[in-house]
């Protein structure tokens, strides 16, 4: 029992190593080069088997296939999506940054967390298939959104990612923080129940 | 020729059974740090059930009121969505609904309402130890299930929780503050592992988390110069009007490399009983610097739970809850 307790134990912790040891080289690959290309760690771990699927399910069980990277190598940028809800009979669109359905900070979190998605919209080399796949996950959140909306005629959602200046820039040229704009995105509704 | 092979096989075999004797009293000190208890307070392991379920009931009561909008179809990425990303769909909500062909009893977000409702029930039973072992086991699947439906919206805490159900699923947490203790349930448990297995399991582990998240920081330069303190303090901040911290780099500098290296070294400060005490104080101090300025309460509270079960209970030689644990 000890011996099998001994070999699970190694075996538990080289899958740590494992998931980790890619995750970071992904990361490091993404951010100074770019890519999303498998890095040498990535083909390594392939080629021995160590990332076939029964390791995989093993790694979301048990929890080890989490990177612990967490704000590196860099902060990213926050996303922030900005809907311009437009209703029937109102001239004045209603403007969301926060859907106010979410009670909680911790709903508010898991929301961004879904929004931090669109994070890939910035990724160069962006396959076509999987850019109309983040436009449709831009159509589900506003979607989502209009439907707490009675009557919404037509929605406008702006992608906007926060723009921090470095501190030299702060200090120097007296830059302050933005939202840039990503993407806009525009959605029409025809009758009280959203598209 | 015979003779200059004979002494090449004698050599052979001698750096083998060398090697082998060397191999053996490596694996007895491995064995040995796993498994032998040097007086440990097992207090560790009845926190870790009630701390780590009273923080997912936290985490539950806090989402509670959106259950809808973040699993199922209904949610804001429907799961026929979010499923392309993922390769095993066959654990989410939506498909064993669909699965067990429930559509002409109940609707897809009342069998959400009931699961969620379900789990609760036996987190409840977790944390107050009946039927510790089942509970948990339930829980952990429970857990499990609303991770991959709602994949999106997770983050850090549900990869940390998952992590200490499953070692709290694998250990004995009802030997105290329990009521299979009470009612003298399970006190014959065959399943658990051994308890210093289990906290060797969770040190290791908290060790590797530090060492990666230090090692992923320290790559990059932007921790280095204060740049990443000072973008974090952004993080969450609904005013855009933060730039007063910008009137001391040299204090964000200090914090962004004072994070690497507690992040680096803390695998090796940690197990120095001397050290222990001040490495284990930064970590927390650095948790409730996240918790407070990231916006991650939950999170800082798993982590600060992890840190304290793994390396500040097992070591306290006083019974602080001496006169609970007489009174079950």
């Amino acid at each position: 029992m000890k011996k099998f307790l001994v070999t699970s134990f190694l075996f538990h912790f080289i899958c740590v190593i494992v998931a980790n040891l890619v995750m970071q080289e992904q990361t490091y690959h993404q951010y100074y080069n770019e890519t999303n290309e498998s890095g040498i760690i990535e083909k390594t771990m392939n080629a021995v088997g160590l990332k076939n699927d029964l390791i995989k399910k093993y790694g979301r069980i048990s929890g080890v296939e989490l990177g612990f990277g967490f704000f590196a190598p860099n902060v990213a940028s926050e996303f922030l999506p900005v809907y311009y809800v437009k209703q029937i009979n109102i001239d004045e669109p209603q403007i969301i940054t926060r859907p106010k359905f979410l009670r909680t900070k911790e709903s508010q979190i898991r929301y961004s967390s879904a929004v931090g998605f669109l994070m890939k919209k910035i990724e160069k080399d962006q396959d076509p298939c999987f850019e109309d796949f983040l436009d449709l996950y831009v159509k589900c959140l506003s979607s989502k959104v209009a439907s707490n909306y009675i009557n919404t005629d037509e929605m406008v959602t702006q992608i906007r990612y926060k723009n921090v200046p470095t501190l030299k820039e702060i200090k120097i040229k007296g830059v302050q923080p933005s939202y840039g704009l990503l993407s806009q995105h525009t959605y029409q509704f025809n009758s009280r129940n959203h598209e | 020729m015979d003779y200059y092979h004979n002494i090449l096989i004698n050599l052979i075999l001698e750096i083998m059974n060398k090697t082998l004797y060397k191999l053996k009293k490596l694996y007895d000190i491995v064995e040995n740090f796993l498994f032998i208890d040097k007086g440990y307070n097992e207090y560790f392991l009845p926190l870790l059930r009630v701390g780590l379920g009273c923080l997912i009931l936290i985490k539950c009561a806090a989402i509670q009121g959106n259950i809808l909008d973040f699993y199922g179809n209904d949610s804001f990425i429907p799961t026929e969505i979010s499923n392309v990303l993922i390769s095993e769909d066959s654990f989410t909500l939506p498909n064993i609904y669909a699965n067990l062909s429930l559509q002409e009893i109940i609707s897809e977000a009342e069998f959400i309402k009931v699961v969620f409702n379900i789990h609760i029930v036996f987190l409840i039973s977790f944390v107050i130890g009946f039927f510790t072992k089942v509970s948990g086991l339930v829980t952990f699947a429970f857990n499990l299930v609303f991770c991959l439906t709602g994949h999106l919206f997770s983050y850090g805490v549900d990869g940390f929780i998952t992590i200490l159900l499953f070692y709290a699923c694998l250990a004995k947490t009802n030997n105290m503050l329990s009521m299979d203790k009470q009612l003298g349930i399970f006190q014959k448990d065959k399943f658990s592992i051994n308890n210093v297995f289990i906290l060797r399991a969770m040190q290791i582990h908290l060790c590797l988390i530090y060492f990666f998240a230090g090692t992923a920081k320290a790559v990059g330069v932007n921790w280095w110069n204060g740049e990443s303190i000072w973008r974090s303090l952004h993080i969450n901040s609904v005013s855009l009007k933060i730039d007063f911290f910008s009137n001391f780099p040299l204090l964000l500098t200090i914090l962004g490399i004072s994070a690497i290296l507690l992040d680096l070294f803390y695998c090796i400060f940690i197990w120095i009983s001397k050290t222990r005490k001040v490495t284990l104080t930064l970590t927390l101090l650095m948790h409730i610097f996240i918790g407070a300025v990231l916006g991650l309460p939950l999170f800082a509270s798993v982590m600060m739970l992890f840190n304290l079960i793994a390396f500040y209970i097992p070591y306290q030689t006083t019974n602080l809850l001496n006169y609970q644990s007489a009174k079950l």
